[in-house]
């Protein structure tokens, strides 16, 4: 559990997240996911479970990847590999296309009118968007039908 | 088939022509404030930069009504999960229940997640709600929106909650009921034939018995629909009263409502029942409510 704690917040400090934004949770992991817990959450028995709080980490071939709900919830502590995007920006990534931008490679917290609103990949010249299908959609539906976002 | 209309609530319902006229029109539109996500005093501020009326409940702070909206879920905010959009007589429910933080936490029929992120956000996202539903289909916007939200203190899971086979028992049960959902109606009159009501009704039954073997001794259980139908609603708790260790409570919430009913017809349902509340859609120009709180004895 505490190695578990300690991967957590090893892995989140490259975004300038402090230990302390993880005082009050508890950590899960379940085959490659890590999720958020409350601290007190029963792990109750005889339910088909198919999800634990929230999901914040995931395994993938080539290391751990933040979530995008994970950057958005501890968006008030992050304080650094922050990639801002403006309107035009953020459509072309949920293109899929990607925005050429030097940063340092790795994962980067995509900033959006001043929110973080979730996750990107950045291979030291280029941004490829990782938000998940489900905000993509979200964020078309915003960005081509309102100018009140 | 006879096809019955709401006339058939004539007699119980006070102010019957408000009531037809509020079906009739259009609703307002209410959102509910996601502490997990953002202050309650920034949230303010980004719906009044998002639209031109904004106004807490007078019976429940954290909810707003935003007068008639469109779209009121095309927003940053509400992509970010700064706030749920929810009818105003369905926030009711939840705060009828009123669990206390740390404590373990069963919504059996779940999906989408209004009352389960609403049970969430009053625990202060600790302790345990198990958001629980039998419709795969479902489950996917349920479990959107506890991450949308950041429930961190939410356990979706997937079972027909009438064969629940566990050993856990819970300090709080809400039972939502699929239900005929009349007091969703919107300029319609006409009711879901009798057969319908009759099925779920057994449902429903089932649902709460299983609630009420489900939770602790002195625990409380909450029973609610969203159809004004009394054989959905009134029978269902009257027979639970009869046959199980649980005795009907007040409702200690401020929201406009009438009574529960002793009767309808020629069915019987008992005084007791009177401590339930029924909410219709002329009390907020909002949907439809029943709701009723059981406790279980000690
Ligand atoms: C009124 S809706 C619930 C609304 C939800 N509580 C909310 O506030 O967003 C009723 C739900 O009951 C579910 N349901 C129906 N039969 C069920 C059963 N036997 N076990 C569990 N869930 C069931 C339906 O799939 C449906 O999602």
């Amino acid at each position: 559990m505490q190695n578990l704690r300690k991967k957590v917040e090893e892995y989140f400090a490259q975004f300038g997240i402090p230990k302390k934004a993880f005082k009050h949770f508890e950590f899960l992991e379940r085959g490659s996911s890590i999720w958020l817990v409350s601290k007190d959450l029963k792990k109750v028995e005889g339910f088909n479970i198919q999800t634990f709080g929230l999901r914040i980490l995931h395994t993938t071939k080539w290391g751990l990847k933040p979530t995008s709900f994970a950057l958005q919830f501890f968006a008030p502590y992050i304080k650094k590999r922050i990639c801002s995007v403006n309107e035009r920006e953020l459509l072309d990534l949920i293109k899929g296309k990607p925005l050429e931008k030097s940063m340092e490679a790795g994962y980067v917290a995509l900033k959006f009118r001043g929110k973080i609103i979730g996750c990107a990949l950045s291979d030291g010249k280029m941004i490829r968007s990782q938000l998940p299908k489900l905000l993509m959609q979200i964020f078309t539906e915003l960005l081509e039908t309102t100018d009140k976002i | 088939m006879v096809k019955e209309t709401l006339y058939r609530y004539k007699d119980i319902i006070p102010d019957f022509d408000t009531f037809l006229q509020a079906i009739k029109s259009r609703r307002i539109t209410t959102v509910r404030w996601n502490p997990h996500k953002v202050a309650r005093k920034e949230l303010i501020e980004e719906l009044k930069e998002c639209f031109a009326h904004v106004e807490s409940i007078s019976w429940y702070k954290d909810g707003f009504r935003l007068g008639y909206v469109e779209k009121p879920g095309k927003t940053l905010y509400h992509a970010l999960g700064h706030y749920y959009i929810q009818e105003e007589s369905a926030m009711a429910a939840a705060l009828a229940l009123a669990p206390k933080k740390h404590s373990l936490v069963l919504d059996m029929c779940a999906a989408p997640g209004g009352k389960t992120t609403q049970l969430s956000a009053l625990m202060e996202n600790t302790g345990t709600v198990v958001a629980n539903d039998k419709a795969i289909a479902r489950l996917k916007s349920l479990v959107a929106n506890v991450s949308r939200l950041a429930c961190v203190n939410v356990i979706v899971s997937w079972n027909d909650a009438t064969k629940l086979d566990t050993s856990e028992r819970f300090d709080y049960v809400l039972v939502d009921a699929p239900c005929t959902a009349e007091g969703n109606l919107q300029n319609k009159i006409t009711l879901m034939p009798r057969e319908t009501r009759e099925t779920l009704s057994s449902l429903q039954k089932a649902l709460l018995k299983k609630a009420c073997e489900l939770t602790k001794p002195n625990g409380t259980i909450v029973y609610c629909t969203c159809t004004f139908a009394p054989e959905e609603n009134e029978r269902v708790v009257a027979a639970i009263l009869e046959e199980q260790e649980v005795k009907i409570e007040k409702i200690g919430i401020s929201v406009p409502h009438e009574k529960g009913l002793e009767s309808f017809g020629k069915e019987f349902y008992g005084e007791e029942l009177k401590k339930a509340i029924r909410i219709y859609p002329h009390h907020l120009n909002s949907g439809g409510a029943f709701i009723a709180k059981l406790k279980k004895k000690g």
